[in-house]
């Protein structure tokens, strides 16, 4: 092979890898990627979350509570915290979003904490699995 | 009587009107009725035996009850829960349950027990998500039932069994087929024993769960085989975990785990045998893995850098890629190998005791890189690999520290015997008849191969011959201008023009790198030149397979294969140059071939073969024919017969080119000739006796 | 019509090559005896499944198999020049191409032959001695195997048509073995540590080595799956999903295909004599 045929072959593939972007959503394949912080498969969407490093890196949880646990332990440098809707399964970034937290909610590590896009959704699910509604903010700050 | 019971009836009807509000089933079958009812009306702790026929879900037991199925199936219908017990000391027997609801969220199953002391036995559960689900039911028991989950993507899976807050459980021998889990949690003192678990998530997964006893189960292409998570107190024995493979193809793994036992298992054919992270999570609450088998793992025992405290004795490892791996690299310390069997030990054991003389250290260069760096595992399987593991061992400086050092090895492993095992493993068997077919193939390869059997090609009578395969026709004039051939910066011919009639017997003559040859290649259309030729008007650069159809070719010496018969060899070209069967026996006739058609063509004489060449060469009966000093390596006898045999040729009207430096042989033939000296034309004779004469 | 009576003669000539008789005894050999050592352990629970015993065989037809093409590849075109016998041939109403690929297809044949030969009586082996071998992945490797020495019988033509010498020819195809099986991983993997590249990087790189689109894919056959792989293994699920399989095989033919092309080019340009 010519020098520069390598050349152009190196070209090719940098430019396959392109950088994240902090508004893409995460993506997670179900039943195959693995958690971060407990190594279980992610199975359910609505419990999943994830989170971008300013350093481009992507950490997916199979539970809101693992998220938080990791960050906590490994303290990195995070972009933005994503996590699901609880009920429709969108994408949400955690800072917009409202969580409900009750030991009715059985998430895949116990933490029984699930994210809602709005406040009245979050405030009726917490009627009646008698829990609690925190923002991100005061999640972080109880752990 | 009749009257409460009607009442009964009713009542258990209002009730039912609740879970219905959750989307609408198709009507509620007088099955349904009929069994709910029949609950309704039996008192406390008797026993029901439930007739044969198909019972719509869903169905409360709300009283301590033993219902026996003869034969009935209950179906869900796709909604919600088939049977909900709430009641304690409820035993459910040999029913058939089928079509649960679908919602993770609701969670969904075939049997929902709320209540202590149920026995779930011996029941079938199909095209369900959950499959038995105990919540607060400590004491219960669930014993040979066969669970099958749906037949949807892993993520939208149910639990074959699930095991909420019920302490005091046992799970014995049952089946269960593509679901999630068998999940224990927050729970106590639970038996796992006896179960076949194929195909799901975790086979087994323990979530905050203590005092639990795994035995004798088999662990078969699921994720995860076992998997202990924040739990405490596990015994894992004697259980068989095969074949789980992918990012996290654990046999069986432990996190955040303490006071683990793990003896005497089979673990083979999993992408990680055993993976272990932080267990034991705390100090005094050891892991031990003892008498295990490790074969055929791509890595046996996957540990993260942090774990301390774990100790490995009398297992056997065997046939893993990678015995121990480090994830992520680094080093592993505070975890003690001891009397391990290591496949790939190669000390001695002087003294008999079993024990091998010198410790085994685990140190492969290759095993370090993969684990620092696992993005190149694409280079697993390739010999790259290899050479460089080969290299490292040659020159012990690439060599990395010991991963591990374990100082008296065993000699001889120490197998586990499972009884269970020969019939629970993978018999995905080989059809035999497919086995002997490939075989079959490919030994009727080889021996066609080595007997040619393949001769079929050649006298096959599917093979058509050409219909213009007759003589190529064709006047034979040549038309040569300016002839140019250069090789490199050599000028093999120059600026060469001559004519040559039909009929004409053209010599070329002049000394070695006169450029002979190159004239006649030219011609055959198997050298680029420039300047023009013309064979009949055809130009052999740009229609070469024509114009050697015009022309037969002579070289100094003949050039086929040695173990090619005269026969053979007439009729392969015959074949190549497209000729009728019925010619080529003539052609043999006219040379004098007849005897020689079985002789090989390496054991014939010179002049023998120059005839077998002219005899090709008149194959398809050229006008024209092309001679390389065709008498060069020939006697003198032999040349005599040869010449005559051209001047037959030229009166038969053919058109002779032939190089030569015989003069005698250009007069016997030759009507002009053409002299040449470094790629020039320098003459052109006629042939009448003075002139050449002095020529030459 | 032409073409396979070339590759009549070819596989005639064949059968008299030294060469391809040892590549096929050391082939059967080394398969056979690695069945036998995968098989003999552990058979009793069942487990010495084709996984493992597969994982060796592939190694061994990465070292192998391409060695026999890219050699008796190489001697061919370049081997009957030297000798003068293409000479004649040429001078024959024949076209190039016709020779080229006639002579291509004949030992394509004597080495499936003699390939065939090694996988049937490692299977052979597997069955006697009560082995579990599902035979549709068999079948499927024996298949890919054919590819793959396609693939670098293409090569070793591409090499002959350019070689003047048998000698110089041997020794290029001899290097490319080096380069295709050790060199060139060994190359892209030092790249990838130094320069960091990232693991979509890396596979693009290494899949320039068409043998690594013939261990993927074997890996898929044997394995089922490309996890084993590690990361870049996931990745090349990831990127390519269902379109993974059709876009390695595409590749190997488009190898094999563009060698056997550039072949007949050069050849038809450069003929007997040049």
């Amino acid at each position: 092979m010519t020098r520069r045929a390598f050349l152009v072959a190196l070209v090719a593939v940098s430019l396959s890898g392109c950088q994240a972007s902090r508004e893409r959503p995460p993506q997670i394949r179900y039943g195959r990627d693995r958690c971060a912080q407990c190594g279980m498969i992610i199975s359910e969407a609505r419990f999943a979350a994830a989170y971008l490093t300013r350093e481009g890196t992507w950490r997916s949880f199979d539970d809101i509570g693992d998220m938080l646990a990791f960050s906590k332990a490994h303290r990195e440098d995070v972009a933005v915290f994503w996590v699901h809707d609880y009920e429709g399964e969108a994408w949400l970034k955690a800072d917009s979003a409202f969580f409900v937290k009750s030991s009715e909610l059985h998430t895949p590590m116990g933490h029984g904490i699930v994210a809602l896009g709005d406040r009245e959704r979050a405030e009726q699910l917490a009627r009646q699995v008698h829990g609690s509604v925190f923002t991100f903010t005061e999640l972080l700050g109880q752990r | 009587m009749t009257l409460i019971r009607a009442l009964g009836i009713l009542l258990v009807s209002i009730a039912l009107l609740a879970p219905l509000s959750r989307g609408s089933p198709t009507g509620e079958g007088p099955g349904m009725r009929a069994l709910q009812a029949l609950i309704a009306s039996a008192p406390s702790g008797a026993t029901l035996r439930v007739p044969q026929g198909v019972y719509t879900g869903p169905i409360v037991i709300d009283k301590p009850l033993t219902l026996i199925s003869e034969g009935a199936v209950l179906d869900g219908q796709g909604q919600g829960t088939i049977v909900r017990v709430t009641a304690p000391d409820v035993m459910l027997k040999g029913f058939v349950l089928k079509n649960s609801g679908r919602s993770l969220a609701h969670e969904d199953s075939a049997i929902l027990v709320e209540a202590p002391r149920a026995i779930i036995e011996e029941n079938t559960l199909s095209d369900v998500l959950f499959g038995i689900y105990l919540k607060d039911a400590p004491g219960s028991v669930i014993r040979r039932n066969k669970i099958v989950g749906l037949d949807v993507s892993e993520a939208e899976r149910g639990d074959a069994i699930r095991v909420w807050y019920s302490s005091d459980v046992l799970i014995q021998e049952n089946e269960t087929y593509n679901a999630r889990d068998a999940i224990i949690w927050y729970s106590q003192n639970v038996s796992v024993w006896g179960n076949r678990f194929v195909g799901g998530r975790y086979g087994i997964h323990l979530m905050y769960a203590q005092e639990i006893r795994i035995e004798e189960n088999a662990l078969l292409k699921n994720f995860v085989g076992i998997y202990a998570m924040y739990s405490r107190g596990v015994t894992i024995a004697k259980n068989l975990s095969l074949g789980h493979r992918g990012p996290s193809g654990y046999g069986i793994g432990l996190k955040d785990s303490d006071s683990v036992s793990v003896a005497e298992n089979v673990i083979a054919d999993n992408s990680v045998g055993v993976f272990v992270d932080n267990s034991p999570s705390a100090p005094e609450t050891p892991v031990v893995f003892r008498k295990n088998l490790f074969a055929y793992n791509e890595t046996a025992v996957m540990m993260l850098p942090s774990v301390r405290g774990d100790l490995f004795t009398e297992n056997s490892f065997i046939e893993n890629f990678e015995h121990v791996g480090i994830a992520g690299g680094g080093q592993l310390v505070g975890n003690l190998w001891e009397r391990n069997f290591w496949g790939d030990y190669l000390g001695y054991d002087a003294d008999g005791d079993g024990l091998g003389d010198l410790p085994y250290k685990s140190e492969r260069l290759v095993e370090d890189l993969l684990d620092r760096h696992p993005q190149m595992k694409l280079f697993l399987y390739s010999p790259a690999i290899q050479a460089l593991e080969f290299a490292a061992r040659a020159l012990p400086i690439f060599q990395p520290q010991p991963k591990l050092i374990d100082p008296q090895p065993l000699m001889t492993p120490v197998l586990p015997t499972l009884e269970f095992a020969r019939a629970a493993s993978l018999r995905s068997g080989m059809p035999q008849a497919a086995t002997g077919w490939l075989l079959f193939v490919g030994i009727s390869l080889i021996i066609g191969f080595g007997w040619g059997v393949v001769r079929w090609l050649i006298p096959h009578p599917l093979l058509p011959s050409p219909s213009k395969g007759r003589g190529a026709g064709g006047e034979g004039e040549i038309v040569v201008r300016g002839l140019t051939k250069r090789f490199g910066h050599v000028i093999a011919v120059e600026n060469l023009s001559f004519t040559v009639r039909a009929g004409e017997a053209l010599a070329l003559w002049g000394p070695n790198g006169a450029g002979k040859s190159t004239v006649l290649h030219c011609l055959l259309g198997l050298l680029r030149y420039d300047g023009a030729i013309a064979l009949d008007g055809l130009d052999p650069h740009r229609q070469g397979k024509e114009v050697r159809r015009l022309l037969g070719f002579v070289p100094q010496q003949i050039q086929i294969p040695d173990d090619f018969t005269v026969g053979e060899a007439l009729l392969f070209f015959a074949r190549l140059k497209g000729v009728l069967r019925e010619a080529v026996p003539p052609v043999i006739q006219r040379l004098g071939l007849d005897k020689f058609l079985h002789k090989r063509i390496g054991t014939l004489s010179g002049g023998m073969k120059q005839r077998v060449a002219l005899a090709i060469a008149l194959l398809g009966d050229p006008p024209i024919l092309l001679l390389d000093e065709p008498t060069a390596s020939l006697d003198t006898q032999t040349r005599k017969e040869f010449l005559q045999l051209l001047n037959e040729l030229k009166s038969s009207g053919k058109t002779l080119i032939f190089s030569s430096h015989h003069h005698n042989e250009i007069l016997a033939v030759a009507d002009r000739v053409l002299v040449l000296e470094q790629g020039r034309l320098v003459q052109i004779e006629h042939i009448d006796g003075r002139g050449v004469s002095e020529l030459l | 019509m032409n073409t396979l009576l070339f590759a009549h003669r070819e596989v005639r000539e064949a059968r008299r090559n030294r060469w391809l008789w040892l590549y096929a005894l050391v082939f059967v050999a080394l398969a056979s005896a690695l069945m036998w050592l995968g098989l003999s352990a552990l058979g009793s629970y069942g487990v010495a499944g084709f996984g493992r015993t597969g994982a060796s065989l592939i190694n061994l037809i990465l070292l192998i198999v391409p060695l026999m093409g890219l050699t008796l590849g190489a001697l061919s075109i370049a081997g009957e020049r030297e000798r003068g016998t293409l000479l004649f041939l040429l001078a024959q109403p024949v076209s190039a191409a016709e020779v080229l690929i006639g002579k291509y297809l004949g030992l394509a044949f004597a080495l499936i032959a003699a390939l065939s030969a090694g996988f049937g009586i490692s299977g052979l082996l597997i069955a006697w001695h009560g082995g579990v071998v599902q035979s549709d992945l068999y079948l499927a490797l024996w298949g890919l195997t054919v590819l793959l020495v396609l693939l670098s019988l293409a090569v070793g033509f591409l090499i002959s048509a350019l070689a003047r010498k048998g000698a110089t020819a041997m020794g290029t195809a001899l290097f490319v073995w080096l380069l295709l099986v050790f060199l060139s991983d060994l190359g892209v993997m030092g790249t990838a540590l130094v320069l960091r590249l990232s693991v979509g990087q890396l596979f693009s790189l290494a899949l320039l080595n068409p043998l690594q689109s013939f261990k993927l894919l074997a890996v898929l056959i044997v394995q089922g799956d490309l996890e084993i792989l590690g990361p870049a293994g996931l990745y090349a699920l990831r990127a390519f999903g269902d379109a993974l399989v059709p876009f390695l095989l595409a590749l190997l033919v488009g190898w094999t295909v563009s060698a056997l092309a550039l072949s007949v080019v050069i050849f038809r340009h450069r003929g007997a004599l040049e």
